[in-house]
């Protein structure tokens, strides 16, 4: 150490104040995009996690939907989990979801959440150009990914493959674009 | 002439002939028709008698050339003395009037036209430089701090996300029209579940200050003519829908769901699809969590109040969520959850005056714009149990349900806390053991439809409501209430399954002061 020049010896602190400087500024860079990379809130309770919660008291549970005849129409793998699911459907979504017309009973072909981790799979969709929505379609009992034109479907039939989903569990439905409604 | 137009020679000589002709006509024609004695000049005496129409129920006055008389309409014939009374004493000869009976004449405006109090469905618009654009308000609401303001599309300001101090105007941004300014408009997050790459929020909304001298109809939504028939026209006969609840998350599919905008007016349909992420066209957004109806929809729509319909005859509506967005084709609308909009990370609790429907009514003469920031509000349940009755067990009924408990919410805003605001929250529960006792194990029933009267020093009030998951209905806030002693009794409990069984109410919570049989709570302000 002794030996080292003078310049070089009054040039270290210097340096050290310098290099300290950015690797504090660049600490609260990191920190800031922390911040701003940080979801807001908790993910709170969606719809589609209501729907796992019917299937935790009634396995076998693939969604349901009003029909056109007025009936709440319940998709079931196993069609005699259909008290246990209407017990669920109470708890979870209240009496009132029952309508007047009463139930019926749709064979289901996937769980809600088989079909909620098919969701989460394809999540990255979003980010390709043209994909325009994402859904856990409960109505369905399949995945519904919307595009704004079909020359996306291989893309999109790519992406499923590459993640080993089931073609038949995805709907690919053309929807065009869809905008925002403020007018001039 | 050269394309389509008039040469300057030609066009010189066209007025000549004009004039030419014109002059001829008035030799031949002209001077009998003057020297003529003519019939009363009905214009005249129409301007003499036109302050007729200071007396209440005239409705017109017309110099009708057809029976060459002045025609005064009037809502009813009782008022054919005064008018002929007052044209007399104008010095309008009786003989050249006649007094019809003429229904009265009603302003019919339009979505797009100057409202007030504004109310959810109206044209807004807001300058985004270097254009001036125009959406629909959603609806009217208080924030919780008590801010008093309503509901807009976040793409309904100046930048998307982000408080700007956006300025809104109804109908459009001509002097006088300003009725709020944005206040709450949160960023859009990355990370978390948004997409890699794209900006996330739960909800295109922002919140909007109203303006002080600006009055608003809260809990109230434009109603037009009729659904999916393209009029922006307001129903005279029928003119608002009233806001009796929220919807607490997200539409079944296959529910049937309406908006009001200025562009479409009322339309409705069905939800095909529910808790959708959507990616926003021509941006990196995502919407995560949305409702889509195919309904029709267009530009200028945007922040239409999308709900569900209880009872088309009284107009009685669920607040479902606001519309921010549609397909391309214009066949379907995307709208955010009314419970999305109320995240702690959105807009946070609103009380959009849900429940505050039927004879209720709100018209703020002062809204706490220019008030100093309000402190949290403190809401503290108090109750003054008077327990009055002890059920008796026995053989019960799992399909009796009854009112648990009845409760004064508080808050206090202002400086120093000086403002009282006060809601009462209504819990219903059913005798889901059947033991014939009314007691907190019992099951709590969602959706009952509860009718609660409130009465204080300001007068009574009748709220409406239905009830939550947790089996409570809350009215909304009654704001800077005076001080004194309020009474809330249900006076009505309704359910598509369920009776409500008097016998097990009061509970020991509440009390039954005036002894008709229907549980009660009393209040005090200051507490």
């Amino acid at each position: 150490m002794s030996f080292l020049p003078r310049a070089h010896m009054v040039a270290t602190p210097a340096l050290a104040v310098v290099v300290l400087s950015i690797v504090v500024f660049l600490s609260f860079q990191i920190l800031d995009s922390d911040a701003e990379a940080r979801p807001i809130m908790a993910t709170p309770e969606t719809h589609d996690d209501r729907l796992l919660r019917v299937e935790q008291q009634a396995p076998g549970f693939g969604g349901m939907f009003i029909d056109r005849d007025g009936t709440l129409a319940i998709y079931l793998l196993d069609q005699s989990q259909l008290p246990a699911a209407l017990a669920a459907i109470d708890s979870v979504f209240g009496p009132q979801t029952v309508p007047p017309a009463g139930v019926k009973v749709l064979q289901g072909q996937y769980t809600i959440s088989q079909l909620k981790q098919w969701t989460d799979l394809l999540r990255d969709l979003l980010t390709m150009p043209g994909v325009t929505t994402l859904d856990l379609n409960e109505a369905t009992n399949r995945v519904t990914v919307g595009i704004s034109d079909s020359s996306l479907i291989p893309s999109v039939e790519r992406t499923l493959q590459s993640q080993a989903i089931p073609r038949e569990a995805v709907s690919i439905d053309v929807t065009g674009e869809i905008r925002p409604l403020g007018g001039h | 002439m050269r394309n389509g137009t008039l040469g300057p020679n030609l066009f010189v000589r066209a007025v000549t002939a004009i004039a030419l002709a014109a002059a001829v006509a008035m030799a031949f024609t002209g001077p009998s028709a003057i020297a003529q004695p003519g019939p009363p000049d009905q214009e005249a005496l129409k301007a003499r008698g036109r302050p007729v129409l200071e007396i209440p129920g005239v409705v017109s006055i017309d110099a009708d050339e057809r029976v060459d008389r002045l025609v005064v309409g009037v809502e009813n014939r009782g008022l054919e003395t005064a008018v002929r009374q007052r044209l007399a004493a104008l010095g309008v000869p009786l003989q050249s009037v006649e007094v019809r009976q003429t229904p009265p004449i009603i302003m019919m405006p339009a979505l797009t036209d100057r409202v007030r109090p504004i109310e959810g469905g109206l044209q807004f618009a807001f300058v985004r430089f270097p254009f001036v654009y125009v959406c629909t308000l959603g609806f009217n609401g208080a924030n919780s701090a008590g801010v008093n303001g309503f509901a807009v599309n976040s793409h309904c300001t100046s930048t998307q996300g982000g408080v700007e101090s956006t300025e809104h105007f109804q109908p459009d941004t001509s002097s006088g029209n300003k009725i709020g300014t944005e206040i709450a408009d949160p960023t859009y997050f990355t990370g978390g579940g948004c997409p890699a790459s794209r900006r996330c929020r739960y909800s295109d909304s922002a919140f909007s200050r109203i303006e002080s001298s600006v009055t608003q109809d809260l809990g109230k939504l434009a109603r037009t003519t009729g659904p999916n028939n393209g009029s922006l026209v307001i129903d005279t006969a029928r003119p608002q829908f009233t806001i009796s609840s929220e919807a607490s998350g997200n539409a079944l599919v296959g529910t049937t769901l309406n908006k009001v905008g200025r562009t479409t007016g009322w339309t409705q349909g069905q939800v095909t699809q529910s808790c959708v992420d959507v990616n926003v066209s021509g941006s990196d957004i995502t919407q995560l969590c949305q409702d889509i109806v195919a309904a029709g929809v267009g530009g200028g729509d945007s922040g239409s109040p999308v709900f569900l319909i209880n009872d088309l005859s009284s107009g009685d509506v669920t607040l479902y969520g606001i519309l921010w967005g549609g397909f391309s084709d214009g066949s379907a609308f995307v709208h955010s959850p009314v419970r999305n909009v109320q995240m702690a990370s959105e807009l946070g609790p609103l009380t959009t005056h849900a429940g505050e429907g039927g004879s209720a009514t709100h018209t703020p003469t002062s809204t706490p714009t220019n008030t100093p920031t309000p402190s949290e509000p403190t809401q503290t349940p108090t109750r003054t149990s008077t327990p009055t009755a002890t059920p008796t067990p026995g053989s019960g009924n799992a399909n009796n349900m009854y009112v648990w408990d009845i409760v004064f919410e508080t808050r206090t805003r202002g400086p120093g806390g000086s403002m009282h605001d006060e809601r009462v929250a209504v819990v219903v529960r059913r005798d889901s053991d059947a033991d014939g006792t009314a007691e907190p194990t019992d099951a709590p029933v969602s959706g009952a439809t509860v009718m609660v009267t409130v009465v204080g020093s300001s007068g009574t009030t009748t709220l409406s409501g239905t009830t939550d998951s947790n089996g409570t209905f809350r009215t909304g806030w009654m704001m800077n209430l005076a001080n004194g002693t309020y009474t809330a009794e249900a006076t009505n409990l309704t359910h598509a399954a369920y009776v409500w069984n008097k016998e097990l109410d009061p509970t020991t919570n509440d009390a039954d002061a005036d002894g008709d049989n229907l549980p009660d709570q009393s209040h005090t302000i200051p507490h």
